[in-house]
């Protein structure tokens, strides 16, 4: 580790991991709650024709956000989390709650490293 | 003959994705061994092929899943077992993608001073599956 790590850049891939987490999580409730209904009880699979292969294109967006953030100093069940919840209706919300914490948390060390005096 | 068109910028979306990869992996590969990236005009060389990778390697690699998605389809080609096993790899290579833009942001941010060990062996990786990708393509076995 050198001096004085440059933690803006992390915190803005977190602020692109909780951006990602929202959208799938968002395309997800969308496929479940909107197009697979439609689909079943209407009669129209043109939604699920549509949300499928979207919310197929946008969890691998959010893998690969996902693969380009963490790190050795993320733990295992860090990690679990954020895997877990892409498959769970509501579990990327909670993580994006989550993920601002971490992002606000990056932000204050940023602030503290750039407040000490320089020589 | 729209096809044909779609098909020449996929392949050349691929080969400007397959690149980017590729000087990532190589770059990462010299910094497993090297001295933690501290001097400015290092942290600028890295910085730069990030730049790269924003602006050119990312929106092929997009271009590469659109436009392959598309031909897949036109082509009635998703379930074969060609494309199954290249969309494997395909995925594996996106997801290595992703694993190296982030080690070489934590080499300039600093936090990450020498990239994981695993990077020795992924040059060797990108090859091989593009020999198979190609093969798979190509061949249709």
């Amino acid at each position: 580790m050198i001096d004085n790590p440059d933690t803006g850049l992390e915190a803005a891939q977190i602020r692109k991991l909780r951006r990602a987490s929202l959208l799938e999580g968002t395309t997800l409730l969308v496929l479940i709650g909107i197009a697979v209904p439609l689909k079943h009880f209407a009669h129209l699979p043109q939604a699920v024709a549509v949300m499928g292969p979207l919310h197929g294109a946008v969890f691998m967006l959010y893998v690969w956000v996902l693969l380009g953030t963490v790190s050795s100093k993320w733990s295992r069940l860090e990690i679990a989390r954020l895997v877990v919840a892409a498959l769970i209706p509501f579990g990327t919300f909670a993580n994006a709650r989550w993920l601002k914490r971490k992002e606000a948390q990056l932000a204050e060390a940023e602030f503290k490293i750039s407040s000490v005096p320089q020589r | 003959m729209m096809i044909i068109w779609i098909k020449a910028l996929h392949v050349a979306a691929v080969v400007t994705f397959l690149s980017g990869l590729l000087m990532q992996s190589l770059l990462l590969r010299m910094l497993v061994s090297a001295p933690p990236v501290r001097l400015p005009q290092e942290r600028r060389f890295v910085s730069a092929l990030r730049t790269w990778d924003r602006a050119v390697t990312s929106p092929a690699l997009v271009l590469v899943w659109v436009l392959g998605a598309f031909l897949a389809w036109r082509g009635g080609w998703f379930g074969t077992d060609w494309l199954n096993l290249k969309l494997v790899l395909v995925v594996l290579l996106s997801a290595l993608h992703g694993m190296q833009s982030g080690a070489l942001r934590r080499t300039v941010e600093g936090t990450q001073p020498a990239p994981s060990r695993m990077h020795r062996w992924t040059t060797a990786s990108i090859v091989g599956a593009t020999v198979a990708i190609a093969v798979l393509v190509i061949a249709k076995p």
